[in-house]
């Protein structure tokens, strides 16, 4: 074919662009969101859920969460829009992890040596990061059906973040059932579960998000 | 080379914004321009593959074409361009890197010597009229007329019985799913 006869042909397609629409995507997150719910109820609420939730502990935990969904969804934006820098997004996430990281490092060192492992490990260790990594395939779901009509020109890298951002908000949903107060177990098991999300975010996106 | 990237900007930025509005004759110009640019970057980069470039700067163009909704109007053009053509040109290499390693025809040397000029249009390997076969009949039918014969939406929709909407759907999505082909060679 001659490149002139495929100009021809694309500019009968000439006409202001149109991309997903933002109540279509808004659409795909709520459905994805009240699935996740349902996951959560499943799960159980914590029954001291109202007290917990006044807690310090329990609003930085959200606050470090709430930072991550949106560092890592303003990158994931940037990712989809070809030429675009990265920005300062990359920066923000780690920095937030590295906050987490050290608050969680500073709160197992002043404890006292027999409460270490119970600081780090909880009761739920073994199931968190999981929980939080089945929480958000939803949520990853509706983000990949949506970037897919955008233009990622580093596919596993925007479905990693993707994928962390979808972590992120599932780790809000399931705080509501997890009962673990300490910054070791977030710092360890909450990060575990979006880097678990990240992965398969990046799997997903070298698969498909190629165009 | 700023400047000159500069230039570019300055031509294309204006002639793209228009070209949204949905003024097909400067879209096509947009998009001829474009090519131009397209043909003159792969083939600095494909030196050792020239008769791929043609192939590259179509399948860019499509690319160009699908997702022209990811341009921002206050982001420099050539940013999202070049970008573009730079993912196309990665996903090329990863996908033909190892075959063209293995892969030495005595063709290859004509086809350096006959390479044609930056701005001018050539064949791809790809058969239109192949493909276009794959393609389900209402959208061939509406590209075919179209395109092919030039017709005017009114007097495909009149041919071939689908209101004008049908037809411009049919056209959309007959070459959303030319692009799906664009992948597997004829």
């Amino acid at each position: 074919m001659n490149t002139d006869e495929l100009i021809a042909l694309l500019a009968h397609d000439a006409g202001p662009a149109r991309g997903p629409k933002p109540q279509q995507v808004a659409g795909r997150l709520a459905v994805a969101l009240a699935v996740c719910g349902v996951m959560v109820l499943y799960m159980g609420l914590n029954p001291k859920l109202s007290e917990f939730a006044s807690t310090s502990v329990f609003s930085l935990k959200m606050v470090w969460l709430f930072a991550m969904v949106v560092f890592s969804a303003a990158l994931v934006y940037r990712m989809v829009h070809p030429g675009r820098q990265m920005g300062n997004a990359p920066w923000a996430i780690g920095l937030a992890l590295l906050a987490m990281g050290g608050q969680g490092m500073s709160q197992l060192l002043q404890a006292p040596v027999a409460q270490r492992s119970a600081l780090a490990l909880g009761t739920s260790w073994q199931v968190c990061t999981l929980n939080i990594a089945f929480i958000a395939l939803p949520v990853l779901a509706a983000l990949m059906w949506t970037l897919r009509d955008m233009a990622p020109t580093r596919p596993a890298l925007t479905g990693a973040m993707a994928g962390l951002c979808a972590g992120a908000l599932a780790a809000m949903l399931y705080s509501l059932h997890c009962t673990e107060n300490s910054f070791t177990f977030y710092a360890l098991w909450y990060s575990g579960g979006m880097g678990l999300s990240a992965l398969v975010g990046a799997v997903l996106g070298a698969r498909f998000l190629r165009w | 080379m700023s400047e000159s990237l500069q230039t570019i900007e300055l031509e294309l930025h204006a002639l793209w914004l228009q070209a949204q509005e949905g003024d097909a004759a400067c879209y096509a110009r947009a998009l001829k321009v474009i090519s131009g640019y397209l043909r003159r970057y792969l083939n600095r980069r494909m030196q050792s593959q020239p008769s791929d470039v043609e192939d590259l700067v179509q399948e860019t163009l499509l690319a160009i074409h699908q997702k022209r909704h990811t341009y921002q109007s206050e982001q420099a053009f050539t940013a999202w361009m070049y970008a573009i053509a730079r993912y196309k040109w990665i996903d090329h290499l990863r996908a033909h890197g190892r075959r063209e390693a293995l892969h030495d025809d005595i063709d290859d040397w004509s086809e350096i010597l006959s390479v044609s000029g930056d701005t001018e249009a050539a064949d791809s390997q790809r058969d239109l009229g192949h493909m276009l076969t794959l393609l389900p009949d209402k959208q061939r039918l509406a590209i075919e007329h179209t395109k092919l014969q030039g017709l005017s939406i009114t007097e495909t929709a009149a041919l071939t019985g689908q209101s004008q909407a049908a037809v411009k759907v049919n056209v959309h999505r007959g070459l959303k799913a030319l692009a799906t082909q664009w992948r597997v060679k004829p």
